[in-house]
């Protein structure tokens, strides 16, 4: 009535929020730890998109990476190691209305977790998935992980590593109902940020494997590839990642990548030459679990009651029958 | 063809009110010799040898035709009775073959389920055909079966008429006692129905039946307005139900971290009585450790009148399904009928105040879950909260008012009240129940019958073109359902008038015909008017629900036997005589003639309607009555009466036009127009006509003077004349300077920018070059931001020196802060190489050669 309502009310009080609103406790990683990176580019996600921070939950499992959430003002959830992905399916189904994000390391996802790491690709719920990908377990001191190159000494495979690493990339494509996979490093922090913007708007599950470097138990494992630029190939296209001028004045090594092509995507993810940085493949339109399953609204107690009454009733022995079950009189 | 069959194609289709197919209404292929309807002996004219008895002679004549005359003038009877309502009553011709009603399947009895206010009306037709389709056995016993079930349809329905309100459980065990009691099969087939019966009874769901009685509009209103209000609130309740779930959730949280919540006994009994686990020491432990995140008290208050507001509404929504039956009663209840108008603006006051009450505790509420609320802003603005902050959605959550009025207890401020309220905007919904169309004016010295104006209401709201009007006889429940829902979708008032007859008037016939025949008779049209469907009367209007709109009266072949016993038809139209038949206020106004008293100037009054005045001046109209043993009666009627149909052949009529039905306007309109293309044509044809005579002309000019020419021409080359270039088009000039190429050249276009480009790169290569070597140049220490990891090593190294920008990036704060040397320990450190520790700005610092050449890999 009168073009008036209450809607332009409720925003009046909505102030701007800095990266500092974002920031929980001091960081405790080694100097020089990739995941400070990571934490920017999250911290600079919840801000540019102002974000409430009630409103975002960082779920983690164990490991360096899993103490993500505590340096977010935001909730959060540090759980069992590899279980980050369900506790995060079980927050995002219950609470449709916060944004879930999930931070895990190689060995807490492609280890352990596997199982969920899988069938959450398959139920594609709207998560974003940061794998930080060190090729070692750091928390624990240096033990291969799945990830871990061949031959690499660890203080579990003395010898070095007896097997070919596993690509979290090929597995994730090859998943059914897989939507949104992409790779970076956390050393290109301009592609890292987008790519986890984009992954935040992708309309289902997005996985992100972060190369990321530990300079305490992996530090060389990624510097060919800082010294090197022709060593990533970055996958640009307008529907993708897409390079600033600088990056790509140092970044020269490009292909024009359609994220709708999961085929080509599948080629690239295979390649043992260069490392892929960018959005391999996007599928905005595969069902989300939790819309299938979406349950009409929250009961109150007093309906759940109900309902559990009745269904014990129905195990009563001295039960009512149903009258239209007994025998006709007539 | 087995009986069902020729009994489906006897039953007459053609006075839709009286023979409404249902929608699933079809028994054709059911081999169920039970439901035969009884199709009852024809009607017949009494035997030729009574007629014979009283054969007058020409003196009698002119006696019977005085007395006819004074009937019919002045309704005065001089010897024999008129109509008679007793045991032998009469129908109207048309109507006789109907008497018995259960028999005859139509919408009526019928019950409401179901959340879909669209679907909720089930009739029972509807749901005998469902359970006999569901019947999946094909064989002889699926048959027996599916005939059984139809076998109880009639039973219930007579039960139902006689009951009124019974549940389809009930009625259907009394029915199959009934029909068992009532049926002469063998056991062994009895016990097979039974069975039947008793299973079918199982797929049964109870819901009251409501059959075809005065006050089934008035249930069907109420009914459907509870579904349809259920359904618009759906999603609203929904809301609340969350959002209540939400508050009391904040408030729960709130009371756990509490000195309260943290007592060992509240522990105790929010865990587990368990005796392994020491409360008192779990208190003490939560107690040290618990961070100091209390409701501030405003909050909580706000939250807890909040939360009561919605508690408070929630009936309005009805939020609590738990106890729907106090709710049907209260005030607030949205079927709640209020049967004047003061009452049904109060009420709607009062729920307008509490859609205002609660809408504000939602926005607060909402406010409060997200913690948006600020004082400051908010408390000011919900201050002066009122009807005016609802915007049109929310303003559709104030349930629209229900009120029922009879007719006949309408006096004339009540009239001037009710069409002040249907010209408002308030979306009140007015049910009129008429029950008195015609009134009787009696003096010592004449007796008039009048239109009793309040059932007119319809036509004068609709005349407003403010309120949603539908018009609809109590029998025709598909209008009804519609008309019901339409007018509550419909944002302001809304009038709902429905013929539903008076008991006491009624002789032979019950409601449903009666009300049937008022549509049928134009004494009630059927018709529905609704502002909201668009600005045009064509779309606003709909009147094609009546049968055969496009004549007065319908028609329909009535079969009888005559005095000869042969098969006769006659093509009878039901006019409101017909109707009146059936009201035993105007008994006086018929005159059941006896063999004895016919006389050659009678008229049957449909052919007398049609007749001029002065051509009908010396004619007696009479109508067809059938008494309870089928024998046909001629009735003669009053002045009256032939007064009251032509009035309602007029009103008829014009409704008629307004529905777009031979519109008047339309049908001038078109006249004008069609002789306006005519002549148009007519001018066109002498036009194209002239223009060709005048092409003709021409060409046949052009013509012989190139014959001429030509002729001319070749005399003239056998004289060797210069030539002549006759008939040559102006021709085309070879072409001229070519069009420069290259721009529309597509190769050409192509190339050049191929051949721009690398002078381009070139040059671009030269500015990034100059830039390096500017690079290169620059003295001054940077870093390369963009590229900073905010891997904290310089930052922490050296706080003064760098700093982290908005991003989180490093820059460096404050040169003076640092040192050369601090400079290239940290672009050492850094582990993306992005500090660039410059060239020295002072020469004092030690071992700065050393340091300059640490310097030189980052520059
Ligand atoms: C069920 C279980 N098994 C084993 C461990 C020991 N554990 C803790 S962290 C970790 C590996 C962490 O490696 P990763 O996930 O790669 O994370 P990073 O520390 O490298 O970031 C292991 C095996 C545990 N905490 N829980
Ligand atoms: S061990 Fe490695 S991964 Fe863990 S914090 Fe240290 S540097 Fe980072
Ligand atoms: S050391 Fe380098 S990467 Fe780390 S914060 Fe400083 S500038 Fe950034």
């Amino acid at each position: 009535m009168f073009g008036l309502n209450s809607q332009c009310v409720l925003r009046v009080d909505e102030d701007y929020k800095t990266l500092k609103d974002y920031e929980g406790r001091a960081a405790r990683w080694c100097p020089g730890c990739g995941d400070n990176g990571i934490l920017t580019a999250a911290q600079r996600l919840c801000r540019d998109e102002q974000l409430p921070p009630e409103k975002c939950v960082f779920v983690s499992g164990i490991g360096c990476a899993a103490r993500f959430p505590h340096y977010m003002n935001t909730y959060g959830f540090h759980g069992l190691h590899g279980r980050a992905l369900p506790t995060a399916q079980g927050v995002k189904l219950h609470r449709p209305d916060l944004h879930v994000f999930v931070n895990m390391g190689d060995g807490d996802c492609c280890s352990i977790g596997t199982a969920h790491w899988i069938h959450t690709v398959r139920t594609n719920m709207k998560l974003v998935t940061m794998m930080h990908d060190n090729n070692i377990y750091g928390l624990t001191k240096n033990q291969a992980s799945p990830t871990t190159p061949f031959g690499m000494k660890t203080n579990t495979t003395p010898q070095g590593a007896y097997l070919k690493a596993m690509n979290p990339l090929t597995v994730t494509l090859g998943i059914t109902n897989v939507s949104f996979v992409a790779q970076v490093a956390e050393w290109l922090p301009e592609v890292l940020y987008d790519v986890i913007r984009q992954a935040f708007h992708h309309n289902g599950f997005a996985f992100i494997r972060i190369l990321q470097r530990c300079p305490h138990f992996t530090p060389d494992i990624f510097s060919s590839l800082l010294s090197e630029p022709k060593n990533l190939l970055m996958l640009q296209h307008e529907d993708g990642m897409q390079l600033s001028e600088t990056m790509s004045r140092l970044y020269k090594t490009t292909e024009r990548h359609d994220p709708a092509d999961i085929h080509r995507a599948r080629e690239i993810a295979e390649r043992d030459d260069i490392v892929p940085i960018g959005i391999l493949f996007r599928d905005e339109n595969i069902p989300r679990y939790e819309q299938i399953v979406k349950p009409g609204h929250k009961s109150t107690w007093g309906q759940r009651e109900k309902v559990l009454n009745s269904a014990f009733d129905r195990f009563g022995i001295n039960a009512d029958f149903d009258s239209a079950n007994e025998k006709a009189q007539w | 063809m087995n009986d069902i069959d020729s009994m489906e194609l006897d039953e007459p289709t053609g006075i839709e009110s009286v023979s409404q197919t249902t929608e699933s209404g079809t028994t054709a292929t059911l081999e169920d010799n039970l439901l035969q309807l009884a199709s009852g002996d024809l009607p017949h004219e009494p035997s030729p040898a009574a007629e014979d008895a009283a054969k007058p002679d020409a003196q009698e004549q002119a006696g019977i035709r005085r007395e006819l005359f004074n009937f019919f003038l002045f309704g005065i009877r001089s010897q024999a009775p008129g109509v008679s309502t007793g045991p032998n009553s009469l129908v109207p011709a048309l109507l006789h073959r109907y008497r018995d009603l259960k028999n005859i399947r139509h919408d009526y009895p019928f019950c409401l389920e179901g959340r879909e206010a669209s679907a909720a009306v089930r009739s029972l037709s509807n749901i005998i055909d469902e359970l006999a389709d569901n019947v999946s056995d094909e064989g002889d016993s699926g048959a027996r079966l599916r005939q059984h079930i139809h076998s109880i349809e009639p039973e219930i329905r007579e039960l139902a008429y006689r009951e009124r309100s019974a549940g389809l459980l009930g009625l259907w065990d009394r029915a199959a006692k009934n029909l068992l009691a009532k049926s002469n099969l063998s056991q062994e087939k009895k016990d097979l129905l039974r069975d039947n019966l008793a299973a079918t009874r199982r797929s049964l769901t109870d819901s009251e039946m409501i059959a075809c009685a005065p006050d089934s509009a008035q249930r069907l209103l109420a009914g459907l307005a509870r579904i349809h209000w259920r359904e618009r609130t759906n999603n609203l309740r929904e809301e609340i139900d969350s959002v209540q779930q939400q508050l009391t959730d904040l408030l729960s949280i709130d009371f756990e971290s509490s000195e309260d919540g943290l007592k060992p006994d509240h522990l105790r009994q929010a865990t587990a009585d368990d005796e392994e686990i020491d409360f008192d020491a779990m208190s003490s432990i939560l107690k040290a450790s618990h961070l100091d995140h209390q409701l501030p008290e405003g909050r909580k208050k706000r939250i807890r009148t909040a939360l009561d507001t919605l508690q408070k509404a929630g009936p309005l929504f009805e939020s609590e399904l738990e106890d729907p039956d106090t709710l049907q009663a209260s005030p607030l209840g949205v079927d709640t009928l209020f049967d004047n108008a003061a009452a049904a603006i109060e009420a709607y006051n009062a729920r307008m105040e509490m859609v205002v009450d609660f809408f504000r505790a939602m926005a607060i509420a909402k406010l409060e879950i997200e913690n948006r609320y600020r004082e400051e802003a908010h408390d000011d603005y919900f201050g002066r909260f009122d009807v005016k902050y609802l915007d049109e959605h929310e303003l559709t959550f104030c349930p629209p008012v229900l009120m029922s009025v009879r007719c006949s207890e309408i006096v004339e401020e009540d009239l001037n009240t009710l069409l002040t309220l249907l010209t408002s905007r308030l979306p009140v919904k007015v049910l009129l129940q008429v029950d008195e169309l015609f009134v009787r004016e009696t003096t010592s010295e004449r007796s008039d019958i009048t239109v009793n104006w309040p059932a007119r209401l319809a036509g004068m709201a609709m005349a407003t073109a403010n309120p949603y009007v539908m018009q609809s006889p109590v029998s025709h429940l598909r209008p009804l359902q519609k008309g019901f829902l339409d007018g509550l979708d419909f944002h302001g008032p809304a009038l709902f008038s429905v013929y539903v007859g008076k008991e006491e008037h009624r002789s032979g016939l019950p409601v449903y015909f009666d009300a049937g025949a008022a549509m049928e008779a134009r004494v009630f049209p059927l018709f529905s008017f609704a502002p909201g469907n668009g600005r045009t009367l064509a779309e606003r209007l709909d009147v094609l629900g009546n049968s055969q709109c496009d004549r007065d009266w319908p028609s329909e072949t009535f079969t009888y036997r005559n005095a000869e016993e042969a098969e006769t038809t006659l093509d009878q139209q039901f006019t409101p005589a017909d109707f009146l038949l059936n009201n035993r206020l105007f008994v006086d106004q018929f005159w059941r003639l006896e063999p004895g008293g016919r006389h050659d100037d009678l008229m049957p009054l449909q052919d007398y309607l049609i007749l001029r005045t002065e051509e009908s001046e010396d004619r007696i109209p009479y109508i067809l009555g059938v008494d309870e043993d089928s024998c046909i009666h001629p009735l003669v009627v009053t002045r009256n009466i032939v007064a009251l149909a032509r009035d309602c052949a007029d009103s008829w009529r014009q409704l008629r036009e307004f529905g777009g039905v031979r519109n008047s306007f339309a049908i001038k309109q078109v006249a004008e127009e069609k002789t306006r293309l005519e002549a148009e044509k007519a001018r066109e044809v002498v036009a194209i006509k002239e223009n060709y005579r005048l092409q003709m002309d021409q060409d046949v000019g052009k013509l012989t003077e190139r014959i001429v020419q030509r002729i001319a021409h070749q005399l003239l080359l056998r004289g060797e004349a210069p030539a002549i270039a006759f008939d040559q088009a102006p021709s085309a000039t070879p072409a001229s300077a070519p069009v420069p190429a290259a721009p529309t050249d597509p190769a050409a276009a192509e190339a050049a920018p191929e051949q721009a480009a690398p002078a381009g790169e070139e040059e671009e290569d030269e500015e990034e070059d100059e830039e390096d070597e500017g690079i290169g140049a620059l003295d001054d220490p940077y870093i390369d931001t963009p590229l900073c990891t905010s891997c904290d090593d310089c930052t922490t190294l050296y706080p003064q020196l760098f700093a982290y920008d908005d991003n989180k990036q490093a820059i460096i704060s404050d040169l003076d802060a640092g040192t050369f040397r601090d400079l290239v320990i940290a672009a050492e450190k850094c582990p993306v190489r992005i500090i660039h520790p410059g060239k020295p700005r002072s020469r004092d610092e030690p071992n700065l050669d050393d340091l300059i050449k640490r310097a030189a890999p980052f520059n």
